[in-house]
């Protein structure tokens, strides 16, 4: 996922903001209750919670759902604690928030996915490519994941968040944080046939 | 070898990154929270089943996308900073959950949706809302279904789910003659279509709207065969007014005289109709309209309404003379010519003794501080219960935050000339987020009262409690 929006991306309205166009990411590591912080918030982490949203449920729904999340932060901002969450487990524990009552969409978007006929097996011309028969296989793996799992999951592997961070952006233990993904990976291995995980050391250590 | 989370990366990598209008959408978004001087935008709940029925949604609806961030932004200013808690002795018992353990929690259960209760044992949840968006070239429209539906036979203690036939959504909210006979606007496989069941769901007889017919999406049933519709086609805010008497087989359709913003409509008897809306489609300046029909719909007359406010809101008819509804009171608009809004806006009670010709307002705010106004419910022409918010700001996480207003839950016992406050148990298992105001439990999204002094709510933040908890003030 990307990291930040300012990778050349032309702000369409932002003077309302106070934000100059073209101003470099990474000024969120400061407060976020300061207008200037949390707008420095929003140009870093704003696309990669979109895109996170959009994976999940779709683009329709990712416009109101990353607009809701950054509206949700910058209202709650004076209750982010930047020693308990970094600010990026914050965004996502909103988002997942947001997202929490959307999961039929969710639902409905992976079971669609997992029922794509397979077309022919055809060589992927990028090795790490998805071919076309596994896609659906694995929308199908998902789509059976319980809805905490599939946070978790998801929030590893295309958030990025390390075990502390999804620990802090679901309100939960971190061990029940390694048990989900454990647990998740599992499932999904068996799901697309891989042999069982000899080794979850890694996960616990939050660096799988 | 790749492992799963290296095929999970590649899967769906190629989503797009926000385009223009989404980093509009977001800015707009933020634009509106800061102008909130709380921690709360104190709006009416943007999200879900709960915007069909209601009139900002409406303004919103019919304004131009320019204006909706104005007219979002606008609301009311925090009162003074203390804690609204009195009860006066009325109060909700928590009945249980819609699901236990809350939908939030639950891989299978629902977002819960509007409650109907034709009895105080009977109660259905239209859930799963499915919003869409339509364009008519002006304005952006929402358009909901609800694709399920639950049942509870012991006062929404429990629910169990209702198989629906494949391909049938809702378009409107059930409307029941009997404790097992209802009906509802849908959509059956994509076209627009009348709904009816008389065994409390278990099978459905669905007919289509003529052709050229929108969507219903409110739905009044007078009389065991008689119902009368508004629907709406696409984008189009023009309310078309649908009819049948033969229990939904045939429609005949017409439309409002010189008035195309009809968004609600109430006939407590068969030809006795009372309409609301704005002045035109695209109005902005929230010029309110109530039209009477004695006739069945064929003539229509304008009635009164106090000065600056609308009535489009759910008209609650207890019998041919004693209406209520919730009337939105604007104070000042603008429009700079590209935008438009209001500078301040709350809700009143407004309440008709004469079917709905001439409507006053009963002074709501005298209790509650700039209240909105979510749902109300009569159970008769001097008793009515309702929920929503005020201004009152709350203090909490160790002062570390504000609310910009405060839930609150009231009955009024003589027609809405005084009210007294009701409390809410806040559920034991109540799980708030951080950073939520502590009286989240008691946002209440759909009430219904089925005869005197049983009334069933449903609580269901969704962004602060993980329960769906119901409520009732049945003994």
């Amino acid at each position: 996922m990307g990291s930040g929006a300012a990778g050349g991306r032309q702000y369409p309205d932002m003077e309302g903001m106070g934000v100059a166009p073209g101003a470099p990411p990474g000024a969120g590591v400061r407060g976020i209750e300061d207008d200037a912080g949390f707008e420095a918030a929003f140009r870093e982490h704003f696309a990669p919670v979109y895109r996170f949203i959009a994976r999940r449920v779709g683009p329709d729904l990712a416009d109101d759902l990353a607009a809701d999340t950054f509206a949700t932060a910058y209202r709650r901002r004076v209750a982010y604690r930047p020693d308990r969450a970094s600010l990026r487990s914050w965004l996502y524990g909103i988002a997942v928030n947001l997202l929490r009552n959307h999961w039929r969409a969710e639902q409905r978007l992976l079971e669609r996915d997992s029922q794509l006929a397979a077309t022919a097996a055809t060589a992927s011309p990028v090795p790490d490519a998805l071919s076309n028969d596994l896609e659906p296989r694995l929308a199908a793996a998902l789509a059976r994941l319980s809805r905490e799992q599939r946070e978790v999951l998801l929030l590893h592997a295309w958030a990025d968040l390390d075990l502390h961070e999804i620990a802090a952006a679901l309100s939960i233990p971190r061990g029940t944080v390694s048990s989900r993904l454990a647990r998740a990976r599992a499932s999904v291995r068996a799901e697309l046939g891989y042999p069982p995980h000899v080794d979850d050391h890694a996960e616990r250590n939050g660096n799988a | 070898m790749r492992d799963e989370i290296h095929q999970l990366r590649a899967f769906r990598a190629s989503t797009p990154e926000p385009d223009a209008a989404a980093w509009s959408r977001a800015e707009r978004a933020i634009s509106e929270a800061r102008q909130q001087p709380a921690h709360r935008l104190r709006t009416r709940r943007l999200s879900r089943w709960r915007m069909p029925t209601w009139r900002v949604l409406g303004a919103l609806s019919a304004l131009p996308v320019a204006a909706v961030a104005a007219l979002i932004a606008v609301l009311l200013s925090s009162g003074p900073a203390t804690t609204n808690t009195d009860s006066s002795g009325l109060s909700w018992s928590l009945a249980g959950y819609f699901v236990p353990e809350g939908y939030q929690l639950s891989t299978h259960g629902p977002a819960p949706g509007p409650l109907t209760c034709p009895s105080a044992t009977t109660c259905y949840d239209q859930a799963d809302l499915v919003p869409h968006q339509v364009a008519d070239g002006r304005l952006v429209r929402r358009t909901y279904q609800w694709d399920d539906l639950y049942v509870s036979k012991d006062g929404a203690h429990t629910w169990q789910a209702v198989r629906l036939p494949d391909g049938l959504a809702f378009t409107s909210r059930l409307v029941c003659q009997t404790a097992d006979t209802c009906s509802a606007g849908a959509i059956d496989h994509g076209t627009p279509a009348f709904t009816v069941t008389r065994d409390g769901g278990r099978t459905w007889t669905t007919s289509p709207l003529p052709a050229g017919t929108g969507r219903i999406t409110v739905l009044t049933c007078p009389a065991a065969t008689t119902c009368r519709a508004l629907a709406n086609v696409g984008g189009s805010l023009i309310a078309q007014h649908l009819v049948t008497t033969d229990g939904g087989r045939h429609f005949t359709v017409s439309s409002f005289p010189a008035v195309d913003s009809i968004s609600q409509l109430s006939c407590p008897t068969v030809n006795h109709c009372i309409a609301a809306g704005r002045g035109t489609a695209y109005d902005i300046s929230f010029t309110g309209l109530v039209l009477v029909s004695n006739d069945g719909g064929v003539t229509w007359r304008p009635g009164t309404l106090p000065r600056a406010m609308t009535a489009d809101s759910p008209i609650d008819c207890v019998d041919a003379e004693h209406c209520f509804a919730a009337g939105l009171h604007t104070i000042g608009t603008y429009h700079d010519g590209v935008t438009a809004g209001i500078t301040k806006l709350y809700d009143e009670m407004l309440a008709s003794d004469d079917g709905g010709v001439t409507w006053t307002v009963r002074p709501l705010s005298a209790r509650f501080p700039s209240p909105l106004i979510d749902n109300v419910a009569c159970v008769s022409a001097s008793t009515c219960y309702i929920t929503g918010s005020d201004s009152v700001a709350q203090s909490f996480d160790n002062g570390k935050a504000t609310s910009g207003g405060s839930y609150y839950a009231a009955v009024t016992q003589d027609a809405g000339l005084t009210w007294q406050a009701m409390s809410m148990a806040e559920p034991p298992s109540s799980q708030l987020q951080p950073g939520e105001p502590p009286d989240v439990f008691m946002s209440v999204s759909s009430l219904q009262c089925p005869q005197v002094n049983v009334c069933i709510a449903m609580a269901d933040n969704v962004a602060g409690n993980k329960h769906a908890a119901i409520y009732t003030t049945a003994p």
